[in-house]
């Protein structure tokens, strides 16, 4: 799901420790045309929007709302509406965020309608929405983040709010900046955002310290049992 | 850490690299080894953040939606390029309309009285059901829709065959020339499209197939869902998207590539692409474009091979690009062009 991705190893020293798979910069340029070529009436745009995208929309779409035919009429609905509006749609630098904010209006616009149905319901479960686990990378060269580290990030993630836990996906993992996840999320400030995402970081900082200093701890312990 | 996770700029590294953002932490590595671990720390902090339930589309989903809203914009081009307004109110008076929709609903008994009896022989008279041929001229292109909903976008200078009505078991076409295909989902009918020796076998899926007479391979080039090809000696292949399946006449020999998708459906939105092609290949797609004859009358070779793209322009300007890049001179008379050097 997380397409534009690299990594990298640090057993050589030196410059090509960053290496380049991808050039983004080109690839938004690329997007402009694309989504330009979409305005125009483009079938093979529209053929590539959907192919990028409508997986990454249908998965954000299940994590606000668990039905997966409320999202998946949501995601056709606003191809839908993009087609029939496209002559109208302004310019955008990044297409993803564009379909991001528009999905994410739309679900709590339908939900509205849909009163009698859910919201109480999905208020009521929070803790199912965003809900974060902390993998490894598979091509890992070298392993810093121990089993213990993992649980302890997750663990950390639980105790966030699903609007922490949110933010942190969209910043963290869909890559997005905090002006772009304040846009998605509605939020009118910038700020908001980005105090919403310190404190989630600030949270999991704090319980990888705290995990380091205990280790740390019980070192110290074992050394003086053994004086 | 806490420095690093919350720079906009380090989450971009990670995200969405690209030069400027790589060679910027490559210097600051550079001028902070010391905090080497805790920058390695933090991204892979970033990236083992996950959603824990990471949701997809089925393929049929997948394949359904995609459909469903391709279909729409079809309608929405189509009713556009035709100019009709169905919204329009109805301005005649009430008797006639009366009449009319007496008229259709006598029809409409007449019709199912037909159909009826037409089923109840079908099964004796299967084998005549009557194939129609769509053809489509050079200079134009066109878009047929099946009785099953399946769409189908006709190239220039491209034919295509299908019974008037589809049997219970498969759906069989027959293509000359380019045509792009939405096919309909039907589990337990087959469709079916035959091109030369190649026969090409879906469920429903989208994909482009060329094949000119004069043209030395058969391609087939898979957008979404599944097809399996099967050539004239029994041999049999799966495309998997994405992929392409290039045949040879000659050898008839295959090989698999992947395509540029843009490249591939480029025709559909009028855009013309020439990918290093030879004089011989140009003039056989002008005249297939545009509706005209050309004749060659070079006197030396012409070196070299001509990529190009032109969206939606005359033949003139065409011929004008290609004329810059390969020091060749034309002339246009009506529908006749020479072209020489």
């Amino acid at each position: 799901m997380r397409t534009k991705k690299f990594h990298f190893g640090f057993n050589t020293q030196g410059s090509d420790i960053i290496k380049a798979h991808e050039h983004s910069a080109r690839q938004e340029t690329h997007e402009k045309d694309i989504w330009n070529d979409f305005k125009h009436g483009s079938d093979s745009a529209l053929s590539y929007i959907y192919r990028n995208y409508v997986n990454q929309l249908f998965n954000y779409g299940c994590q606000i709302v668990d039905d997966d035919e409320f999202i998946k009429d949501c995601v056709q609905d606003l191809f839908m509406d993009l087609i029939r509006s496209r002559k109208n749609l302004g310019n955008v630098n990044s297409i993803k965020h564009y379909l991001y904010v528009s999905l994410r209006r739309r679900i709590f616009r339908k939900l509205k309608k849909e009163k009698s149905y859910m919201k109480d319901e999905i208020r009521g479960r929070p803790e199912v929405q965003f809900e974060i686990i902390s993998s490894p990378e598979t091509k890992m060269i070298e392993e810093h983040l121990t089993v213990k580290k993992r649980e302890l990030i997750e663990m950390a993630c639980k105790k966030l709010t699903a609007k922490q836990r949110e933010a942190i996906l969209l910043y963290f993992y869909e890559g997005f900046t905090y002006k772009q996840v304040a846009e998605i999320m509605g939020m009118g400030k910038v700020k908001s955002a980005r105090v919403m995402i310190y404190r989630a970081i600030d949270a999991l900082q704090s319980s990888l310290i705290n995990a380091r200093d205990l280790l740390f701890f019980m070192l110290l312990c074992i050394g003086y049992l053994f004086l | 850490m806490r420095d690093l996770l919350r720079d906009e700029f380090f989450i971009k590294l990670i995200c969405n690299p690209d030069e400027d953002t790589r060679h910027y932490w490559q210097r600051w590595l550079e001028r902070h080894p010391e905090r080497r671990e805790e920058f390695e720390l933090a991204r892979q902090t970033v990236q083992s953040v996950k959603y824990k339930t990471d949701r997809k589309l089925s393929e049929d989903d997948y394949d359904r939606m995609f459909m469903r809203i391709r279909a729409f914009k079809q309608e929405l081009d189509e009713r556009a390029t035709s100019g009709r307004f169905p919204e329009q109110r109805d301005k005649r008076p009430v008797f006639l309309r009366a009449a009319a929709a007496i008229l259709f609903l006598l029809t409409l008994a007449v019709g199912a009285t037909y159909m009826i009896s037409r089923d109840a022989s079908e099964n004796v008279a299967l084998n005549d059901v009557e194939w129609v041929e769509t053809v489509v001229p050079a200079g134009a292109k066109k878009t047929v829709r099946l009785g099953d909903g399946t769409i189908i976008r006709l190239n220039a200078g491209s034919s295509i065959a299908f019974p008037e009505r589809f049997g219970a078991d498969t759906r069989p076409v027959t293509l000359k020339g380019e045509a792009f295909f939405d096919v309909a989902k039907d589990e337990n009918r087959p469709f079916i499209i035959k091109t030369g020796d190649i026969t090409t076998k879906v469920l429903g899926t989208s994909f482009n197939i060329r094949h000119h007479e004069e043209e030395e391979h058969i391609e087939i080039a898979l957008v979404s869902g599944k097809v399996r090809v099967n050539d004239a000696l029994g041999n049999e292949m799966l495309l998997q998207p994405a992929e392409m399946l290039v045949y040879s006449k000659s050898t008839q020999t295959h090989r698999k590539s992947g395509f540029d998708e843009k490249l591939i459906t480029a025709w559909q939105d009028n855009i013309l692409v020439f990918e290093k092609a030879s004089m011989r290949q140009i003039k056989d797609k002008l005249e297939r474009w545009y509706g005209v004859e050309i004749t060659l009358a070079l006197s030396r070779p012409v070196a070299g091979h001509y990529s190009g793209e032109y969206h939606n322009e005359p033949l003139e300007v065409v011929l004008q690009g290609i004329g810059y890049a390969s020091g060749i001179h034309y002339s246009v008379d009506h529908n006749k062009v020479i072209i020489k050097n």
